[in-house]
Formats: structure tokens, C-alpha cells, sequence
């Protein structure tokens, strides 16, 4: 009470006290005012697919809502959600595994996912709607192929090319940047998505109040426009440099050898006139590629992770792992090699599944 | 006394203003699962899956890290800020159209692209998903994808 008298006349003391404690505590009443539901107690519908009725009509209402979408993207570049962009990419990869065989092969696809998936977590956007998946096609052609929702196609002709886990790890990093950058949907003939798009459907005739129908033909359409693109006119340059800058960010941060990108890029089949398809038609000149590779500084940000010695017992070829020379002693292994030695071998083991 | 309540005064200040600058904000998942981590590395222990809608309270973002409170936790978290979206960016809702389709199918059929529409141009166009849907079901857990990488194994 005394100590309230001393302020009595001090009503900005006692404000600011107010004020404090109502500064410090507002997130938890914001919280308290606006809870976070719990998904338990309070479902959110899924994006189950609705039973598609082709020939059912929109109402008004809709077809409006519709052009208003439409009307909205072109005014703005396209921006498509995560959930959005993975139905594209599913599109655009079933056209080219239309396109090209797949390689059945398991453990190499397999192997293939583990690595790829690895390093998309050191990528600018580690999480996609359904994640990177990687298969290998059945061609010889050097080539690669990224769809925007993350699908990611090597062909064996380029698995051939590569001499080492680092290189593999270079070409898989390089395909991730296209699809984390969005270079697949941003680069369509230079014309943005949504002029593709509102041609098709408005060719279909939804602005007369269109079918379910109207908007497969709107998909197609604009699916086959991007597979266009990413299958034979490839990305534009600025898109390729900026992919192999930071395929060699993402290879170092995962602790693969910086240099293995350039090392690969120097065997690719040159830039000319004999090559029409593959990575030496859609791809800049290899000198030009190594040259800005070399300007580039890597940031040290491998990854961290204890222990980082592994040991080998024979026989039997049992790994075990310590983190330091006074584990190694105490748990008695004599022998010890470095992972990048268990890559070697785990490469060279399949290697010849290529 | 004086003093004491003056030092309490400025220590609420202080702090007012230091929590004050971090007040956060409603997000939800945007990807179908997304790892939540104990702290913001990728060989952090995974303490929870979320999945597609999801709610988090977001407390800042770093290197591509978002710092997370779960409903019904106290504790802070961390998962990869590329999974997360602000909370009302949800897809417009215009009711159950007399069609069948969805809200969210008409706003994404909108833009073009949905499930009901892949459905109808797979059966028009005999375009073949069934590999894509194999590659889809290629999946390693996060402890396998370390061990790979940082393991060799």
C-alpha cells in the first residue's frame, strides 16, 4: 500500500507499468484470444479428389470465381502453391516417362533417392508438397530432367558420366535447384503460365460457362507447354549458372567434394550442331559453365554431425562408429576409414547397375 | 523500495520490449508431412510429423529454419520455413459446387491444375501415372537419409 501511495502521484510510472506488462504478454493473449485449433478436435477437409463429373456444368457463381483467378494471375506473375505445383510436376513427369523408358531397377533407384533426398535438405526449399523423388530413366542420351513438383529424372547415360558419389551428388543438386527455384514453371518460352492457361481455357469455352471437361483440356494444355519446355528447349542460361552456383553450395553443405560439378561438367558432350537433344543442346557451353563455377565462393557449412570417424571390423565387414581416437582405443577397433571411403564403395557398388 | 519497484519497472520494460519484437504468428503446413526438430539442424532428433494444414504458432525465422510452438506445448521447435504458410492463405471457399467439384478444386481448377482435373486427363489424354506414382512411394525415413550421408551407410 505504502509503495502504491509513493505513485499515486506518479500516474506515467504506473502506465508504463501497464504497459509493459500488457507489451509482454501479448502474444500469449493473442494466443488465449485466437487459439491454434486442435487438429483433433477440429478436422480441416483434406483435398480429397471430388468424383469428377465431366459433363457437369458450373454455375455462374463459379465460372466467375474462375475467371476472376484467372483474371488475378495476369496481373501478377503466376504463383502456384506447393499443393499446386506438385499436380503440375506429376503431369509433366508422366509426359516424359511417356517419353522415356524407366530404368526397373530397384536398389539404384533406391540409391538414387537416398542421395537425392539427402541433399535437398541443404537446398533453398527443403520440403516440397510430396518431397523429391529421383528415378532412373533406361537411355543412353546424357540428359536430365526436373519437374516442378519435384520428380527428378536422370537418364543412364549421364549415371555413366559420373566417376564418383560427389559427381552423382553434382547432378542431383543441380536438377534440385531447378525445382527449388522454380526455374521449370518460371520459364516457359518466356511467356508467364497464366497466358497459357487463360488461352486454353477460354479456347474451351468456359467463358460461356464451361465443364469439368474445359478445365482437362486447360491442364493438358498447359502441361504440354511446360514438358515442351523442360524437354527440349531446356532453361535459359541465367537459370543453368544459377543452378550449378548452387548445386555446389549444396553439395559442400553435404559434405561432397565442391569441385565434383566442374570435374563432371568438363566431360559432357560439347555444345554443336551434331547434338539436337540432351544436356549439349539445352545446356550453356561447358567452359563457360566451369569458368563462372570458378568465381563462385563456397560457404563452409557442411554438415556437422559427431561421430565422424568410422571404424570396420573384419571379417564380416561390420561398421561401427566412434567419435574420437580414445573411443577408437577403448572399444578396441584397429581399423578405421573415413566416410568419404564408404562413399567410394558404396558408389562403386552401383556403378554397375548403371 | 523505491528503487526496488523502479528496477522492476525498467526490468519489465526491458523486457517488454525484447519479447515484444518476437509476437508470433498463426502459420500452417503447406507440404503433405513435414519433420518438426528438436533444434534447427537436419540430424536434429525429430520430435513430431505434421501434416498438410497443420497449425503452428510461428516465433521467427533463421537460415531457413522456422521456430515453432505446437497447439498444446509450450515448448519451441524448429522445422524448415519452406514447409510453412501464413495461416489464411487458404483457398478460397465458394460452397460445394452443384458439379461435385470442391472449393478448393474450383480456385485450383481456377489456376488449371487439381486432382479432379489430373483424374480426367489421365483418362482422356491415357497418360500413364503409374510410375510416378511408384517413385512416390520411395520413401526413407530421416534417420536413413542422415545415415546416408553423414554415415556413409
Amino acid at each position: 500500500m505504502r509503495a502504491l501511495g509513493m505513485y499515486r502521484g506518479k500516474p506515467v510510472l504506473l502506465f508504463w507499468l501497464s504497459l509493459c506488462l500488457a507489451f509482454a504478454f501479448s502474444p500469449w493473449l493473442a494466443w488465449a484470444a485466437d487459439p491454434l485449433p486442435d487438429p483433433a478436435q477440429e478436422p480441416v477437409p483434406r483435398q480429397t479428389p471430388a468424383p469428377a463429373d465431366d459433363q457437369a456444368a458450373l454455375t455462374p457463381e463459379q465460372v466467375e470465381i474462375i475467371k476472376s483467378a484467372i483474371r488475378r494471375a495476369s496481373e501478377a506473375k503466376l504463383e502456384l502453391n506447393p499443393e499446386e505445383e506438385y499436380y503440375v510436376g506429376r503431369a509433366v513427369a508422366a509426359q516424359i516417362l511417356a517419353s522415356y523408358k524407366p530404368y526397373d531397377c530397384p536398389p539404384l533407384n533406391a540409391y538414387l533417392n537416398k542421395l537425392g533426398q539427402g541433399l535437398a535438405l541443404f537446398s533453398s526449399r527443403p520440403e516440397l508438397y510430396n518431397g523429391y523423388r529421383f528415378i532412373v530413366l533406361d537411355s543412353e542420351e546424357v540428359n536430365a530432367f526436373a519437374s516442378p513438383g519435384g520428380h527428378i529424372l536422370v537418364t543412364r547415360g549421364l549415371l555413366k558420366l559420373t566417376r564418383s558419389e560427389d559427381e552423382l551428388a553434382a547432378v542431383l543438386a543441380h536438377e534440385i535447384t531447378h525445382v527449388a527455384l522454380r526455374h521449370g514453371l518460371a520459364s516457359v518460352e518466356g511467356l508467364r503460365l497464366t497466358d497459357i492457361i487463360s488461352e486454353a481455357v477460354i479456347s474451351a469455352g468456359l467463358a460461356s460457362g464451361g465443364k469439368v471437361a474445359d478445365f482437362t483440356t486447360a491442364f493438358g494444355n498447359a502441361i504440354a507447354g511446360i514438358a515442351k519446355q523442360i524437354i527440349v528447349s531446356g532453361y535459359s542460361q541465367a537459370y543453368e549458372f544459377e543452378a550449378d552456383g548452387e548445386a555446389r553450395r549444396i553439395i559442400a553443405a553435404a559434405g561432397y567434394d565442391p569441385q565434383a560439378l566442374a570435374r563432371l561438367i568438363s566431360r559432357l558432350p560439347e555444345r554443336d550442331s551434331e547434338h539436337t537433344s540432351g544436356f549439349a543442346a539445352t545446356h550453356p557451353e561447358r567452359q563457360t559453365r566451369i569458368d563462372i563455377l570458378a568465381r563462385s565462393e563456397v560457404p563452409d557449412q557442411r554438415i556437422r554431425r559427431k561421430p565422424r570417424i568410422f571404424l570396420r571390423e573384419d571379417p564380416g565387414y561390420v561398421f561401427g562408429v566412434a567419435g574420437t581416437q580414445q573411443e577408437i582405443e577403448e572399444i578396441r577397433l584397429d581399423k578405421w576409414v573415413p566416410v568419404t571411403v564408404l562413399r567410394d564403395e558404396r558408389f562403386s557398388a552401383a556403378r554397375v547397375l548403371f | 523500495m523505491k528503487k526496488l519497484i523502479t528496477f522492476f519497472v525498467m526490468t519489465m520494460f526491458v523486457t517488454g520490449i525484447a519479447v515484444g519484437e518476437t509476437i508470433p504468428s498463426a502459420m500452417m503446413v503447406q507440404v503433405r508431412q513435414s519433420a518438426v526438430r528438436e533444434y534447427a539442424s537436419v540430424v536434429a532428433p525429430v520430435v513430431s510429423t505434421l501434416s498438410y494444414r497443420d497449425p503452428v504458432l510461428f516465433w521467427g525465422n533463421k537460415d531457413g529454419w522456422a521456430k515453432v510452438q505446437l497447439p498444446g506445448s509450450s515448448c519451441i521447435y524448429y522445422m524448415f520455413m519452406s514447409a510453412l504458410a501464413p495461416r489464411d492463405t487458404q483457398p478460397g471457399s465458394v460452397g460445394q459446387a452443384a458439379s461435385g467439384v470442391t472449393s478448393p478444386e474450383i480456385v485450383l481448377a481456377g489456376k488449371g491444375f487439381s486432382s479432379t482435373a489430373e483424374d480426367s486427363y489421365a483418362r482422356t489424354s491415357h497418360i500413364d501415372y503409374s510410375w510416378v506414382n511408384l517413385m512416390e512411394s520411395w520413401d526413407f525415413s530421416s534417420d536413413e537419409i542422415i545415415n546416408f550421408l553423414a554415415c556413409g551407410l
